[in-house]
């Protein structure tokens, strides 16, 4: 078990909402799992505790065998370079190249100058993107943009790999395409969590499906979108 | 933080003071006013410390006497003097040897200006054997009868100090008055970076960059401006240094200056080392107070 959460609240104190209420789940190394649901049924939210954005109200969230509301801002930082997040808007830096971008996660985190020159042209190979290495984020498509994001977010071969509409602004083939990716990562054997509401990609994929509602996990089973 | 890692963050250092243009120019003038100012007084102390040096080991006590000492008195008074213990040597300038100087110096028309009257006392110059006495030997002459005034270097250098004290004082907060608005320069022109990087401190975080390893480029710019304030101000000092120790050396010549030199190499250090201080300070406040890492 690589994700547990346990009695999970999570409430907005200040705007007085209840995002997420009493969430109980477990979820295996290599899993890929789909978080659905309407707008504001908690995804984001989900997404945003599992990674440490925030921190539960009540409850525990336990990620690799560790509470993460018990981590240190140290721990933290070692347990963010130990997964992955892809977000909806891609997040490139402008005025940094594809290269630049992707080498981007494992320098701040100071990995050796000949490591990051070798594997920053084998993970832009992997997500088909290895000549468009010069080129800079405005002069990509959309899809070509994620999957960048995609590249940036594994490099440093994270456990789990997490993505918040990572379709969101994409065209049905180019999201196909995006999945296929995530598909061979996930074949690899790196979790995914993704939250979509995208009801054909999970169609298509008939992977385990999460299904939330105002802040309940309303729905746990293995096939498509099950509403 | 490793080292490798400066290759990135100093030239992203250099490119934010770019982006920030007018406003590290703002920072950087203020530091450069701020040094300057710190520099000037750091010069005019060491020199006065020096000047105070140099006239304080001086042995000299000038004895003036009053001008009904004439004939016999006056030979007198030099055996006098030459019988107080802890004098070494007397010598006498008669009134006539100090016109003929005067005159040598700046020419007959002098003492045609003076209606020919020779306005000078005589005078003894009594060297005594250590500068400790000299203090007690110049108080001792000034009560015997005759004696018109004492002049030595302890007393200028008194004078000097006094002086000093007053211009350090209003020297002092000016510069703290300064430093401060410097110091909030700088942190406004942080706070610039941090807004305009918000973007990529925010994934920095997410892939699990050290607090630290996201402020050091931020310090970095900060140090960096301080030391271009300095730098500026250094080299504003070098040039008019020399210029004005000139100056004073021809105005006013009894007046020692420190050669440049050896005030300056020292004082340049601390300048830079200080506007980066400074710079730093600024950074970090602003750190504190807009980056949330």
């Amino acid at each position: 078990m690589i994700i547990q959460m346990v009695n999970v609240d999570r409430i907005y104190k200040k705007q007085n909402v209840t995002a997420l209420k009493g969430i109980n789940l477990a979820i295996d190394k290599g899993e890929f799992v789909f978080l659905t649901g309407a707008s504001g049924a908690g995804k984001s939210t989900m997404i945003r505790l599992l990674f440490r954005e925030e921190l539960a109200t009540s409850g525990q969230v336990i990620v690799a065998g560790r509470s993460l509301s018990r981590l240190s801002a140290k721990e933290t930082v070692i347990f963010r370079r130990n997964v992955g997040m892809v977000f909806q808007d891609s997040r490139l830096l402008e005025d940094k190249t594809v290269e630049e971008n992707v080498a981007f996660a494992m320098r701040v985190i100071e990995r050796p100058k000949k490591e990051i020159d070798k594997k920053v042209p084998e993970i832009l190979e992997r997500v088909g993107l290895r000549d468009r290495m010069k080129h800079f984020p405005h002069q990509l498509s959309g899809g070509e943009k994620q999957r960048v994001a995609v590249a940036r977010a594994i490099i440093n071969d994270p456990i789990i790999l997490f993505a918040d509409e990572p379709t969101g602004n994409l065209d049905p083939d180019t999201s196909e395409e995006l999945m296929e990716l995530l598909r061979e990562i996930n074949d690899s054997g790196t979790t995914i969590i993704m939250a979509t509401h995208d009801r054909n990609l999970v169609d298509t994929m008939q992977k385990r499906v999460l299904v939330l509602e105002k802040g309940r996990l309303i729905s746990d089973r293995i096939g498509g979108w099950s509403l | 933080m490793k080292l490798e890692s400066m290759r990135y963050i100093v030239p992203d250092a250099f490119h934010s003071l770019q982006r920030n243009g007018w406003m590290s120019f703002a920072a950087i003038t203020t530091m450069a006013i701020t040094l300057l100012l710190c520099g000037v007084f750091g010069i005019l102390l060491i020199n006065v410390n020096y000047a105070a040096g140099t006239l304080e080991s001086d042995v000299e006590i000038a004895v003036f006497l009053e001008d009904t000492v004439t004939g016999e008195v006056l030979t007198q008074m030099e055996t006098t003097l030459k019988g107080l213990p802890g004098v070494l040597e007397v010598n006498a300038i008669t009134k006539d040897d100090a016109m003929s100087f005067m005159v040598e110096r700046y020419g007959e028309t002098l003492f045609t200006a003076l209606g020919g009257v020779n306005p000078f006392p005589d005078c003894y110059s009594v060297k005594a054997e250590t500068p400790e006495q000299i203090d007690g030997l110049a108080s001792k002459i000034a009560t015997l009868p005759g004696v018109l005034k004492v002049n030595y270097g302890k007393e200028t250098v008194d004078k000097l100090f006094a002086f000093t004290d007053v211009v350090r004082s209003i020297g002092l907060w000016v510069m703290v008055l300064l430093a401060v608005g410097a110091v909030v320069l700088v942190g406004m022109t942080i706070r610039l970076t941090v807004y305009a990087r918000r973007k990529e401190v925010q994934l920095m975080k997410y892939v699990g960059a050290t607090d630290w390893f996201i402020r050091w480029p931020f310090i970095i710019e900060g140090a960096l401006l301080g030391m271009f304030g300095a730098i500026i101000a250094v080299v504003v000092l070098i040039f008019s240094y020399g210029k004005v120790s000139d100056y004073i050396d021809s105005a006013i010549g009894f007046f020692p200056m420190a050669a440049m030199s050896g005030v300056l190499p020292m004082l340049a250090l601390y300048l830079i080392l200080g506007g980066a201080l400074l710079g730093i300070v600024g950074s970090v406040f602003s750190l504190i107070r807009f980056l949330k890492v």
